[in-house]
């Protein structure tokens, strides 16, 4: 007898909740989870604009959490669509966009937001608003991009009798004032410190394209590793390490860390680096344009992107309103501010805040002027593992020297057409 | 009638099928079904997304034509070749010192050669990590100090694959010298006066009484360390994510990349597929050849 009204009980109680749960609770914030990589100041900056976005409206609930690199997130969110538990938003390195793209209606296609008055579109950086667009398709808004600079040590170029207000403009230059500095040191001094792993793929696009070279055909999107231009480039790259003995490639933390140290004269890096470059430095550091290559001048930009997945109008709703606000002017000068990512829209740079800052560092400014030759990083399904593909050529090339800079490309194209063939 | 089953388990047939019932879901759930899965998986195009779509032998056709397979083949059996051999060597070499050495100086020792077995794997890759490091870590700083020059460790396509071989043949050998003292605690006292008074010589002794009647644990380390060596993963993701180049792509981790860094399930499943058997076979292999030269002291 006990036992049955304990069922009945229980029965009573389970459709109770069930139809409870059914009715519209207009009161109830929607919840948005919110995907971030990197961390760092970056990691701070965020954490600190999702508190403030949630403590400034009660409709919206923005969880946010951070998940890595670019790559571990990448992952997570890869396996969280197959499971089908998404979340609203996640922050996503350029050229990991297209892996996503296979999935149809996952992906919310922000046309159909941007075109509000209230965003502005048109005040958004048009190459940034490209890189974001895939077929036509917005579904990738820029958040913190960034491009590769050019650093020198200014008290280094004084020493060894380089001119500190004319950093090298042509490879030329490049490779003399590399040869000049590690001479002057005697073996304590590296001209140039390049980056390897994780980017190494990002310090060739840079090569590559400013001889003339690629990793993949613009329009097909097919390999062309092994291109006239790119084997000059890697060449080039090898000559400076190698063959002049001027230059060292070390993984992006350790060429920070030269630079940092006075041990390297010159680096390339990206405009994130500039906030933790100037904390360590005791020397000047000066900011210049890429070198320009035997065929053009050339920076490589790419960076965090938001992109948003389907949950539904009313919560898809809820996650633009919150990409909205991410992006607004305010916000994005902030962005540059604290981290030296790029300010998206071009009213940011119009702000008091951004006009002051610039002033007192000229050196961030310089970030901004070098964005109108800025190409985005390529981007493509298989690109983790073209990233891989390349990182062995530089492997086997330039640390190893077990094959040439030509044989290493050849294999490389070898193993990237298989690669975006499957 | 009742079935063979029933004949040994009397009336507890039930009883049996209840206490098996956990252990034989969990199995079935954690490992038989993602088994079979996997095999069918093998024979699909499938990107954790879309998918999975059905394109038969096509993942196994690539498999033999792959450049990057035959190399994580080559690595992994080099790889397996040395650890498990200094293993057992320097596994066997402990045993003996410390038996040699008396119960209570052992003691001490088993726990210090033991210990790094019980370290987090991860943990122990990352120390290592900072030992090998070029510029500031201390291996390099030995080999200065007694005039020779740097090696480049785990930055150099020639001795990353040594060195993770060395800091496994470190980890592993405290736990085969404990399973060799075991082994050699099982046999008889006698046979050592016997010997003794026939004026055989410690190495003697060790030659032709330890070693031989060792047979059935050093079959078992043999069996057990191939396999583990097979299966090396965390050292290689730590160290050195299979590089420089590919110098220390085990298949393991060829695995993962191409299941969980390039998105490709299918093809991923095939080579596990295709090195499941593999080592299935090398097992059974093993473990025939070896019978056969094995003396299990009157129990056989």
């Amino acid at each position: 007898m006990k036992r049955a009204l304990m069922c009945v009980m229980v029965l009573v109680f389970c459709a109770a909740s069930l139809f409870g749960g059914a009715q519209p609770e207009v009161d109830e914030p929607v919840a948005v989870d919110f995907y971030y990589a990197l961390g760092g100041v970056l990691g701070e900056l965020v954490e600190e604009l999702v508190a403030e976005y949630n403590e400034m409206q009660d409709e919206v609930v923005v969880n946010a959490s951070f998940h890595g690199t670019y790559a571990e997130t990448a992952n997570k969110v890869m396996a969280d669509l197959a499971g089908r538990n998404h979340p609203h938003l996640a922050m996503v390195s350029l050229g990991n966009v297209p892996q996503f793209l296979d999935v149809e209606g996952l992906v919310v296609d922000m046309n159909q937001f941007v075109d509000e008055p209230e965003f502005d579109v048109d005040d958004v950086i048009p190459a940034l608003r490209e890189a974001g667009t895939f077929d036509g398709r917005f579904i990738a808004m820029p958040t913190n991009t960034s491009t590769q600079l050019f650093y020198y040590n200014k008290d280094m170029f004084e020493e060894v009798g380089l001119d500190p207000d004319n950093p090298p403009a042509t490879w030329e230059e490049f490779r003399d004032a590399a040869q000049i500095i590690s001479d002057h040191g005697d073996g304590d001094y590296y001209g140039f410190a390049a980056f390897g792993t994780p980017f190494e793929h990002w310090l060739l696009e840079y090569f590559f394209w400013a001889a003339g070279g690629d990793i993949l055909d613009g329009t097909q999107g097919q390999p062309v590793i092994d291109s006239p231009g790119s084997i000059e480039a890697f060449e080039f790259l090898n000559t400076l390490v190698n063959v002049d003995e001027s230059s060292v490639l070390v993984p992006y933390g350790d060429s920070l860390d030269l630079f940092g140290a006075g041990q390297a004269g010159m680096l390339i890096a990206s405009t994130g680096s500039l906030g933790e470059l100037r904390a360590r430095a005791d020397f000047e550091i000066g900011t210049a344009p890429n070198p320009a290559g035997p065929e053009r001048a050339v920076t490589s930009m790419g960076g965090g992107f938001l992109m948003m997945f389907d949950h539904g109008e009313a919560e898809n709703q809820a996650a633009w309103d919150f990409v909205r606000y991410m992006v607004n002017t305010e916000n994005t000068a902030r962005m540059n501010i604290e981290t030296g990512y790029m300010p998206i829209r071009f009213s940011a740079a119009e702000t008091e805040q951004l006009q002051e800052f610039w002033e007192q560092t000229p050196q961030a400014r310089a970030a901004i002027d070098g964005l109108p030759g800025a190409r985005a990083r390529y981007t493509h399904t298989a690109l983790t593992e073209m990233h891989d593909i390349l990182a062995r050529a530089v492997d086997n090339a330039i640390l190893e020297q077990n094959v040439t800079p030509e044989q290493a490309l050849r294999t490389a194209q070898r193993e990237a057409v298989e690669a975006v063939g499957r | 009638m009742r079935t063979r089953v029933q004949h040994i388990l009397g009336k507890d047939v039930g009883a049996a099928a209840a206490f098996l019932m956990p252990a034989m879901v969990i199995l079935g759930l954690f490992v038989f079904l993602p088994l079979a899965r996997s095999v069918f998986l093998s024979f699909t195009r499938w990107n954790l997304l879309v998918g999975p779509e059905w394109i038969g032998l096509a993942h196994y056709r690539r498999l033999f034509t792959s450049a990057r397979f035959w190399t994580a083949f080559r690595v992994t059996a080099l790889f397996t070749v040395f650890s498990v051999g200094l293993t057992m060597f320097f596994g066997l070499l402990l045993a003996l010192l410390i038996d040699g050495v008396g119960m209570r100086a052992g003691r001490v020792y088993q726990t210090v050669f033991f210990l790094p077995t019980m370290i987090s794997l991860v943990i122990l890759a990352a120390v290592w990590l900072y030992v090998l490091q070029p510029q500031i870590g201390p291996a390099n700083a030995l080999l200065e100090s007694i005039g020779l020059p740097r090696i480049g460790w785990l930055r150099s396509s020639q001795w990353a694959l040594p060195s993770i071989i060395g800091m496994n043949v470190w980890r592993n050998a405290g736990y085969t010298m404990i399973i060799f003292l075991a082994g050699m605690q099982a046999i008889p006292e006698q046979l050592y006066e016997v010997a003794k008074m026939d004026g055989a010589s410690l190495m003697r002794r060790i030659r032709s009484v330890t070693i031989p009647l060792l047979g059935p644990t050093t079959l078992f380390v043999f069996v057990v360390s191939v396999i583990r060596s097979f299966l090396v993963f965390t050292e290689v993701q730590v160290l050195t994510g299979g590089g420089p180049g590919d110098s220390t792509l085990v298949m393991v981790y060829y695995i993962w990349q191409e299941g969980f860094r390039y998105y490709r399930a299918g093809s991923a499943s095939a080579i596990a597929t295709f090195f499941f058997v593999f080592v299935l076979i090398l097992s059974i292999a093993q473990m025939k050849l070896s019978e056969r030269r094995t003396h299990y002291m009157g129990v056989k």
